[in-house]
């Protein structure tokens, strides 16, 4: 290289060695991966996201098939439910904040749909208050929300079953030391859709429920995907 | 205080304008109108009440709850302490509580003495959240209807009276 304009100047030699002794390329190699890592995880998850709103199980998992009371005193099974949307949440009637919001939000997304997909939707409230919420008290309580719902309730046995195998968890507090019929129930809030094929698919936290319109566009795309 | 020779340089004995004994009552008279009047003034928690609502319930049960946002636009510290309605035997402030996570995760209430609403700050009851609990219910107001409930707060005990609506859902 004679490029210097001033005689004797050293040409500085090269001193970079073969390409991938370079930094920058492994910099720009790991982030590359790093990137490509990124996109597979989180494309897999949307993948199985498929735009719902719930937090979507993947695969769906078989629900667990019930055998509880409804609020007629009759047997109560999900499998009667086959061929439907099921919108399953647990709760108990003494409860004056978090189940009426749940309730009142679930009637309103039933409300919403067509006349033609009620028929094919059933909201199912359990009352894990196994005590106090008898068939009678359901009745007084359930149906005020939307005449459509059912509240189902059980011996305490196939109760805290249930709630096991949908994942779900509560606890009775102490009662008050003026009435032993005065208590609260701790309970888990989360609502399980289960689809036509009686599979869990669909999670919700309860906060999600107010979302009327995006919770009306799970249901839709659940009904016309499992046609 | 005692008399030195070192208050001789405090400005009103040079200036000669009030004996000192004069200044000690003043300065008693003062204190005493400080402290009589401070409280009576802090006395009026400086917010705004809005949107608030009570839950229509089935005739079924007992309790229900009642919603609202509170605004602190003062200075100070604010708290919301209870209140009372002719509907009912007792409201009262109760918190919602989580405890474990994801699907366990278990909602619960627990009854609480107050809910501090910070200077600037709101305080906003919500359904699901937060709330005033309504218990006893003598009679099960019908969606629309109004009923007279009156919030405590302090500093002051103070009380502040509202006529408010029923409803089944957050009113829009």
């Amino acid at each position: 290289m004679s490029t210097s304009i001033l005689p004797n100047q050293k040409v500085q030699p090269n001193e970079r060695g073969p390409f991938w002794s370079n930094w920058r390329i492994w910099a720009a190699a790991v982030a590359l991966l790093f990137a490509l890592g990124i996109s597979i995880l989180f494309g897999s998850k949307q993948a199985a996201q498929r735009g719902y709103f719930g937090q979507r199980l993947f695969p769906p998992k078989e629900a667990f098939d019930f055998n509880l009371i409804n609020q007629d005193a009759q047997p109560f099974q999900l499998h009667q439910l086959r061929g439907k949307v099921v919108l399953f949440l647990f709760g108990f009637t003494h409860c004056p904040n978090v189940c009426p919001t749940s309730l009142t939000n679930l009637a309103a997304v039933y409300q919403k749909l067509e006349p033609e997909q009620r028929k094919q939707v059933q909201i199912l409230f359990l009352s894990v208050d196994a005590q106090r919420d008898t068939p009678v008290a359901l009745k007084n309580y359930v149906p005020w929300f939307d005449p459509s719902i059912i509240g189902l309730s059980g011996s305490k046995e196939v109760i805290d079953r249930t709630v096991q195998e949908y994942g779900g968890s509560y606890e009775i507090m102490p009662a008050s030391s003026k009435d032993p019929n005065e208590y609260g129930v701790n309970h888990s809030a989360y609502i399980y859709l289960i689809n036509p094929a009686g599979q869990l698919e669909l999670l919700y936290d309860n906060d999600k429920l107010v979302n009327t319109d995006r919770m009306v566009g799970d249901i839709r795309k659940i009904l016309t995907e499992k046609k | 205080m005692q008399s030195t020779g070192r208050s001789r340089s405090i400005p009103y004995r040079r200036l000669g304008i009030i004996s000192e004994e004069r200044m000690l009552k003043a300065v008693a008279v003062f204190g005493m109108l400080w402290f009589g009047v401070c409280p009576l003034l802090a006395d009026e928690p400086n917010i705004r009440v809005d949107g608030a609502w009570m839950r229509a319930v089935p005739p079924s049960m007992s309790d229900t709850a009642i919603y609202l946002t509170i605004a602190n636009l003062g200075k100070d510290k604010v708290a919301l302490t209870g209140g009372k309605t002719p509907i009912a035997d007792s409201v009262e402030p109760m918190i919602t509580t989580k405890s474990g996570e994801g699907a366990k995760q278990e909602l619960g209430m627990a009854s609480v003495d107050s809910l501090e609403i910070p200077p600037g700050g709101k305080l906003v009851l919500e359904p699901g959240g937060n709330h005033l609990m309504v218990m006893g219910l003598k009679k099960h107001p019908a969606e629309g209807e109004k009923v007279d409930l009156t919030i405590t707060l302090e500093p002051g005990n103070h009380e502040i009276r509202l006529e408010i609506p029923v409803s089944r859902k957050p009113l829009s």
